[in-house]
Parts: C-alpha cells; structure tokens; sequence
C-alpha cells in the first residue's frame, strides 16, 4: 500500500516514479489525486489477494482461484485501472478469469514477481535471517518472498546464531541485502518538487 | 431518531449483537458500529478478536503509555493482546480468513439485498479502497451486518437489489438495525425481532426489500 505519508511509496509517488499502483487499501489521499488526473494507474486487490498473490509469486505458484472478489467490479473487468486526463476512463482492469469450484464462483488471481522487494524486520543477522516483531510482520515476510531483490531494512543487526533456527520468519534465503535502520529516519523528508 | 419511531442508539445496536456472540467464537470486526460491540461482550464469554494485520486475540486499545509502534489494528491504531494470542503474516491471516476458520464477520455496510448480497466497500465517486472486506465476506461462516436502518438521507438501507457495488453476492446471514434484528432463510432475508417498541409495521415501512416475517 501507499502509506500514509511521504517516507516511503509516498515519496516515489511524490517524485512522479510511480506508474502503476497495486494495492488494497491506499490512505495518501495525494494518491487518488494522482489516480484520478491519470497520473498512475490502479490496480486495487482486495487484501487477502495481495497477500497471497506475493506469497504465489515468491512460490513458484503462477496463478490461484480464490473466492474473493467474485462477482464484484474488481473481478468484472468495470474498475477503472487508469483515467483519462482529461476525465473519464482510459483503461479498465481486465476480467478475472472464473471457474465453479463447489458449486461457488472463484476469480483467477495472478502471482505477483516484484524486481524488487523492500523489507523492515525486527532483528536480522548478516545471512539475511529475520525475525518481526508483533503486528508489524504483517506484509513483510511476503514482500521479501516476492521480490526478486530483497533489501532488508533491521532495527536490530544481530550475530549470525543469535536468532534460534526455529524462530527465524522469513530466513536469509529470500533476502539479498541487510541495512541497518538509522535511528533518525524522519518522518515528513521534504521532497524537492513536492508542494 | 432518525426513524421517528422508537429506535436503538448504535451502541444498543452493538449491545443488542454482542448478546447472540457465543463462547469461543472467532471474530473480525470491521469500522464503525462493529467496533462499539467489544464492550458489550458478556462477561465469561470469551470471542477471540482477528484483525486483518494478522492478529489473533485483540485486546482492548492499550492506554497512551503502553501503546508499542510495533502493536496495531488493522486501522493502525494502537493495540493490545489477550492472553493466549498469536501472531501471524498477512497471507497466514487470510488463510484464516478464506479457510472457513473465522466464525463471524461483523461489518458495516452502504446496502443489504433480499437475498444477501452485500454492498459496502465503494460509494461511487469517492476514494476506491477495499482492504480486506471481500476476502471477509466470501470467507467467514456467517457475515453479521451491523448498522442504522436508514441512510443519512433517510432512505433504507436494506434494498431489494443493490445500487452501490458488492462486497459480495449472497453473504450476509444476519442483519442488526436500529430497528429489527433480520436472519436469512432460502435465501431470503427474514424479520426476527423487532427492537424494543418498534412495530412490525414500522419496519416495513422502511425497509425496501421483500422479507419474510418471522417474528417470535
């Protein structure tokens, strides 16, 4: 998703990097004023969706049906991806594939292969093992499964054994590079061309 | 009263479902009058609170000190945990979701059809965003509606066929209002109680779906 701020996918939208937006539930409301201008495009998932698709892409999984989003315009193909500049839609989402299962419409749902993947863990060690803490796990373990380059952002850079095999949530084997957070991360940067 | 009939405030809403929340129950809450129900939870009836952020067992919002950056709901406000929670990543807490093992999903919503389908993520014109509402609904056991029985224009919520865009088809298996407590039976929605000195007749004055009346 796009956060709430401008510290992270804020800061790319912010810098007009962004063509394409994937996500389930974006607050930034500068987002939809790009969206609607036609700036980015939107591929809104619905959450469990996203989660899985990162997890299908991270595992070899092409494509999954899921109950979610049967029957609704994000299955449709009537969701509008991309407006026009002028107003009004340029490009729709294309309709979900279906098929019964059980008696009960499933959409078929791509997994996601990202180039990259960007990961803020708890603790990390210098083979990329991870561990997150509390709700913050969340999306993380997913992304880095995902991405096809994983950077790791830790709070806390541990020695190699100190984080026990079975506690590790997402091990080394995803991640490519671990950072260590500066203490001072700002919360509002002030962005060069931003109003 | 919005009605002009005698109706429940949303807290007596909330109360009013919290009283059908059985032992052991496992429960997703959505925003608004969803997150007035906690309080009312019987006392020695344990419900096991799932949030979408990969929570199982919330407690109740911790106090200005305790709150950790690292504990949220999944509306990022400031969590606690009741003993005995877990844990999990978002594609595991949608496991739970899709896989049948939520018991409840207690959302708030634009519209409810006759036959159940739910309409509450997207008012046309405004900021789409849909989290993890349709995964809810087409995943948990039942789907329990709860809000007011009219809009804020006075029009009924509970509508023959929905005009906003679903949230899913055939979903909802109960709904609470201000005014009447509705199930679903064949497919149909069903009256089975009206709140406390509302008449049959006032409810269906404003309720703009055909139901089937089932009142005790």
């Amino acid at each position: 998703n796009v956060g709430s701020d401008f510290t992270g996918v804020g800061r790319l939208l912010a810098e007009g990097r962004i063509r394409r937006l994937t996500a389930s539930f974006p607050v930034l409301p500068e987002f939809y004023g790009e969206y609607f201008a036609g700036k980015v495009e939107f591929e809104l998932v619905p959450q469990g969706t996203l989660a899985e698709r990162l997890r299908a892409g991270g595992s070899g999984i092409a494509a999954f049906y899921t109950p979610s989003g049967a029957g609704t315009m994000l299955a449709d193909g009537t969701f509008a991806l991309r407006y026009a500049a002028g107003g009004g839609t340029a490009e729709r989402m294309p309709p979900r594939e279906t098929r019964d299962f059980g008696g009960r419409e499933h959409v078929l749902e791509y997994g996601i292969v990202a180039d990259f993947g960007l990961v803020r863990a708890h603790q990390g060690d210098r083979k990329g093992n991870l561990r997150f803490r509390l709700s913050a796990r969340n999306f993380n373990p997913l992304a880095g499964m995902s991405g096809r380059r994983v950077f790791a952002e830790v709070q806390e850079l541990v020695e190699v054994d100190e984080l026990h095999p079975d506690d590790i949530h997402l091990p080394g084997v995803f991640v490519d590079d671990v950072l260590l957070a500066s203490a001072t991360s700002p919360k509002q940067p002030t962005i060069a061309g931003s109003a | 009263m919005t009605c002009g009939v005698a109706a429940l405030s949303r807290e007596g809403i909330a109360r009013r479902l919290a009283l059908d929340l059985r032992d052991g129950y496992v429960v997703n809450l959505g925003v608004g009058i969803p997150l007035l129900v906690p309080r009312f939870i019987p006392a020695g009836t344990e419900v096991i609170l799932h949030a979408e952020n990969g929570v199982l067992g919330l407690g109740p919002p911790p106090p200005p000190d305790r709150a950790d950056p690292d504990l949220t709901d999944a509306g990022k406000q400031p969590a606690s945990l009741i003993s005995g929670a877990a844990i999990v990543d978002s594609a595991m807490s949608f496991a739970i979701v899709r896989g049948g093992h939520l018991d409840v999903a207690v959302l708030g919503a634009l519209q409810v059809s006759a036959r159940g389908d739910l309409a509450n993520w997207y008012v046309p014109g405004k900021n789409p965003a849909v989290g993890g509402a349709m995964d809810l609904v087409a995943g948990a056991r039942e789907v329990w509606v709860v809000m007011e029985h009219l809009d804020r224009a006075g029009r009924p919520k509970i509508v023959e066929k929905c005009t906003f865009p679903l949230t899913g088809r055939r979903v909802v298996t109960r709904v609470y209002t201000d005014l009447a407590v509705f199930g679903m039976a064949d497919g149909r929605l069903r009256l089975a109680e009206c709140a406390p000195g509302v008449t049959p007749e006032a409810v269906r004055a404003r309720t703009a779906a055909r139901y089937v009346e089932a009142l005790a």
